[in-house]
């Protein structure tokens, strides 16, 4: 089955073939290059094939879910699924040399797994500990690792090669399934899966929603939300390097305050 | 001897006629954190209640838009390359059809929101000239959502021109988008259009009773 589906992909690939550039238009072909999509036709094929799956069976599962389960429960299973991924997050927290969000991490799994009963309830959270998302794309590019171009994964969505070998390397490494099937419980990586997968989904029914009822191109539109979304978890949520640093300090430094001050007046 | 009855009949005068006079004037923002503060707070307030129509809703975020954002200046942004090469008619028309997919996009993310409070966290000068205010949604149930203005002096008010929601910028957005449109049509401006009057009909059909 798995085959079938690779040929399949690899048909639509040779099918559609590559973006077309506007060659004879220097500022158009400027923009285009910085889409860098280069594979945008077989992408936007994948991207419709993704749709097709959401509409037939993820979005409706999803939905049942957000109306069948109260916000309380919803709240619990999401804590629980964060609290298995912290081991993951704490690694690429370390690899990434963010000692104090290490820190911050370990402390959450500790705290919740315990006195949160199996990370159900998020104990930490509320002893100031907030929580932080990490994952190995994201430590690849800390690392230095370009994103490369623009790539739609077939269900797992958008991507590029950086973040879906990180994905990949997730799947392997990830400390909890690692110790599932090392302790032989071979249903917990899969049903883990699928309930992340359910929780992602509906906790983004709405927007997801208000996104393709108001946008003109729902493909680009998620194609820019997706590499600045990137781009801001990458950073940790810093300001950019296109703004002033402001740094770790809230006060920027005079002679920065000085200019702005002129330009304002 | 003119001066207590006159002043009686300008305390009068002000008194009757003043808030009827001016009931909209606001004092002028002293700076751009609380110029955020006040669009934060403006919006939460009359954007998210479950008791009014859509219609109302965009209505509303119409209002706020015009008012607090720099339209044109966005709206040229959005464009990029293109605004160059687009008639004085056309920029006028793009520039109203952006409005109303934009109002009805934002009051669509305002919907769901309820008993959300707004904070600014600080304010940092930009190189340019106008400044970033750092801000959150503070929601009752998961983490806060961060939001950034950036945001330009106006005579005695100031305007937004960018906004980020958790690191994405809404503008930057639509610029990617609608630069996607307008290369799948072969380069036009016309094409863009076209795809932009029919959302925003349907947009409106959809409000209207």
């Amino acid at each position: 089955m798995p085959s079938r589906v690779v040929v399949i992909f690899a048909a639509a690939f040779l099918f559609a073939g590559c973006a077309t550039p506007p060659k004879d238009d220097p500022e158009a072909l400027a923009e285009f290059e910085k889409a860098n999509d280069p594979i945008e036709p077989f992408n936007r094929v994948v991207f419709d094939f993704n749709m097709f799956i959401d509409k037939l069976i993820f979005k409706p599962i999803a939905t049942m879910y957000d109306g069948a389960m109260p916000e309380y429960g919803q709240e619990r299973v999401h804590n629980v699924l964060a609290n298995m991924r912290a081991p993951l997050v704490f690694i690429n927290d370390a690899l990434q040399g963010e000692g104090k969000r290490a820190g911050v991490t370990a402390g959450r799994f500790v705290i919740n797994t315990t006195v949160g009963v199996l990370g159900i309830f998020d104990v930490a959270g509320e002893w100031g500990l907030e929580p932080h998302s990490e994952d190995f794309g994201q430590t690849f590019a800390v690392w230095g690792a370009p994103e490369g171009f623009y790539l739609v994964l077939p269900i797992f969505g958008p991507s590029n090669p950086r973040d879906g070998l990180g994905l990949l390397a997730e799947t392997i490494l990830d400390p909890v399934n690692y110790w599932a099937r090392s302790e032989n419980i071979d249903e917990l990586p899969i049903s883990r899966m699928l309930a992340t997968g359910v929780d992602i989904r509906s906790r983004n029914l709405d927007t997801l929603d208000e996104i393709e009822r108001t946008s003109l191109d729902f493909y680009a539109a998620i194609r820019s939300l997706y590499r600045q979304r990137r781009a801001d978890e990458i950073r940790n949520s810093r300001p950019s390097a296109i703004e002033p640093a402001p740094g770790i300090s809230t006060t920027p430094n005079p002679a920065q305050q000085a200019e702005s001050a002129a330009l304002l007046d | 001897m003119f001066a207590p009855r006159s002043l009686l009949a300008v305390g009068l005068a002000l008194v009757l006629v003043g808030p009827w006079a001016a009931p909209e004037v606001q004092a002028a923002p002293a700076d751009a954190k609380s110029f955020v503060a006040n669009i934060g707070e403006r919006a939460l307030r009359e954007l998210t209640p479950k008791d009014i129509s859509e219609a109302e809703r965009v209505k509303r975020m119409r209002a706020l838009l015009a008012e607090a954002f720099d339209v044109k200046a966005i709206g040229k942004f959005v464009l990029g390359i293109y605004w160059r090469r687009t008639t004085e008619d056309q920029r006028t028309e793009f520039l109203k059809l952006y409005e109303t997919v934009v109002s009805h996009s934002y009051a669509g993310l305002f919907k769901k929101y309820s008993g959300e409070t707004f904070e600014v966290i600080r304010q940092v000068p930009v190189a340019g000239g106008g400044s970033i205010v750092y801000g959150r949604i503070k929601r009752m149930n998961g983490p806060p959502v961060a939001i950034e203005l950036q945001v330009v002096k106006d005579s005695d008010t100031y305007k937004a021109v960018d906004i980020k929601i958790e690191g994405i910028s809404m503008p930057l957005t639509h610029r990617k988008e609608y630069s996607s449109v307008i290369r799948r049509n072969r380069g036009s401006v016309a094409g863009l259009l076209d795809v932009l009057r029919k959302k925003a009909s349907i947009l409106e059909d959809s409000i209207s009773e």
